[in-house]
Order: structure tokens, then sequence, then C-alpha cells
């Protein structure tokens, strides 16, 4: 079950960099490198008109939290009911990581453009991650 | 399960989760960047080609029409000053985020080539007029809707 909603939650957010995100991100460099261009543009023509009904958000901020929930699903599930500290580590290593980097967009210590709505889901993936990591 | 497997699955976890991360990295040119060209050499030119292979596309263009002066206006229903101006793309219809070069409201530009694109999937077409202009010494395209221009999208005799 466990294993079901994290697979759906890195399909699902995979799916929506592919899609709807701009082609400049890094990824499509790649997918251009390997020669799947093709096929990502008809995908993305088949479901173009979906981007001007959903929300910004779904498309620009939920998918990096779900991205992060599926991280911590699977980290659950290779430590199962461990009590030690290398599991706490590397459960909340990425989402502590995420939310202290937004942060610093805020301050302008790293570069990027902070987003009050991705450090609102980033604070939701995080009490998630306790509700995940006391299943 | 051994702890050595569950280090060894979660760094696993960690590089197919740091490579996402990376991936997600926006390559987009923020106001004032050169580092795009036109050059269809570049994996920006073959994006544009690949992406005009799978939508019904044709363009007409017009010669001996090089001189005229065009104004920016900008997307004046956009009251972000964020949206003044317009941006010179790299090509005609270029659908992309990237940018040549953000041009303010009011800068006015020589038309260098006229270009009358056709684009869409199955019946529903559109034509848009796109200038070649040349701004701070850098060549590039922008749509009619950017500009002053009074060209009647339906009307080949200009």
């Amino acid at each position: 079950m466990l294993m079901s909603i994290g697979i759906i939650c890195f399909l699902l957010s995979t799916s929506i960099y592919v899609l709807f995100r701009p082609t400049s991100l890094l990824l499509f460099h790649w997918i251009n490198y390997f020669g799947f261009m093709d096929e990502i543009f008809i995908f993305r023509s088949y479901f173009s008109f979906i981007k001007d009904i959903i929300p910004f958000y779904l498309i620009y901020s939920v998918p990096f939290g779900l991205w992060i929930i599926s991280y911590m699903i699977f980290i659950k599930i290779i430590w199962g009911e461990s009590k030690s500290y290398s599991y706490d580590i590397f459960f909340w290593s990425v989402p502590i990581i995420s939310f202290i980097s937004e942060m610093f967009q805020y301050f302008d210590v790293i570069s990027g453009t902070f987003d009050l709505t991705d450090l609102v889901i980033l604070g939701i993936t995080i009490i998630l991650g306790f509700i995940i990591k006391n299943i | 399960m051994k702890n050595t497997k569950r280090y060894i699955l979660s760094f696993i976890m960690i590089i197919i989760f740091g490579l996402s991360a990376i991936g997600s990295v926006d390559t987009d040119s923020y106001v004032g960047s050169n580092n795009i060209t036109s050059d269809n050499n570049t994996t920006l030119g073959k994006l544009y080609e690949n992406y005009n292979k799978n939508i019904k596309y044709d363009w007409v263009e017009y010669e001996g029409v090089e001189g005229d002066i065009i104004t920016i206006t900008g997307l004046s229903y956009l009251d972000d000053p964020v949206y003044y101006g317009a941006r010179l793309l790299p090509y005609p219809d270029y659908m992309g985020d990237d940018f040549i070069i953000r041009m303010p409201k009011g800068t006015q530009l020589v038309i260098k080539k006229i270009r009358k694109i056709h684009r869409g999937m199955k019946d529903i077409m559109a034509q848009v007029y796109w200038f070649k202009v040349e701004y701070k010494q850098k060549v590039g395209w922008v749509s009619i809707f950017c500009t002053d221009a009074d060209y009647d999208p339906y009307n080949n005799n200009f």
C-alpha cells in the first residue's frame, strides 16, 4: 500500500514536470539528448488544454512536494521499524534541505526565486513526513 | 534487512531524487542574458524544430518590406511591470520561455524581415505576423501583438 502511494506520487510529479513545465528545464535537455523530445512534445500537445484549467500551484509547487513525499515513503519502506539515527538522517535530509534552501532564497543567500506557496507546500510535506514516519 | 543494504538503497534514493532535483532546474535566461542565439545548431534550435514537427505549420516570408519602423507596446492588459515591453525571441513563433533580451515599452525598431506564421492542429489555425529586428546588436523576432504595427492578419496585401 505504502509502496503504491510512493510510486503514484513519484509518477504524478514526474508527469506534471514533463507535461506542463516549461521546456527550458534541464530535464528537457537530457530528454533531448537521448532523442525522446518528439514523443514528449506529442504527449504535451495532448494534455496542453489541461494547463489552462489547473491552478498555477499544481504545476509549479505541488510536484516538488509530491517528489519529497515519495522519497520519504521509499526511505520508510527501506528502513522499516529501525530505530537507527541513520534512518532519521536519511528520512529528514531531503525535506529539511529543501525547506532551508527555500528560506535561503528568501534571504538571497542562494540564487532562485522565493515563493511562499513553495514554502507552504514544503511545510505541509514535512507535517506529512511525521505522519508517514509514524505509520 | 541488513543495515548495509539499507544504506546502499538509501544512497540510491538520494542519487535518484538528487538527479530529479537537478533536472528541475530551469535554464531559462532572465532579463539581460545574452546566452541564447538564433543558431539552429543549439539545443534550443533543435527543440524548436522538433516542436514544429508535431503541428501543422507553414509560413510566408515577405520580401522588400525591411525599413518600416515599429514601436514596442508590450502586453498592455497586464499591470505587472514585469510584462511591460516585449521579449526578443530566438525564432518566430517560439513557444518556450527563453528569450534573447527584454525590450522596454516604447523601443523603436527597424523591421529586417516579416514572416507570417500559420500554425495549428486539425482545423484550428492561427496566423500571426513576426518581425525580425535588431536590438542592442542582438537579432531576434518579435510578435505583432507586442508592437504598434497594425497589419491586418487576414489581409495579404501589405
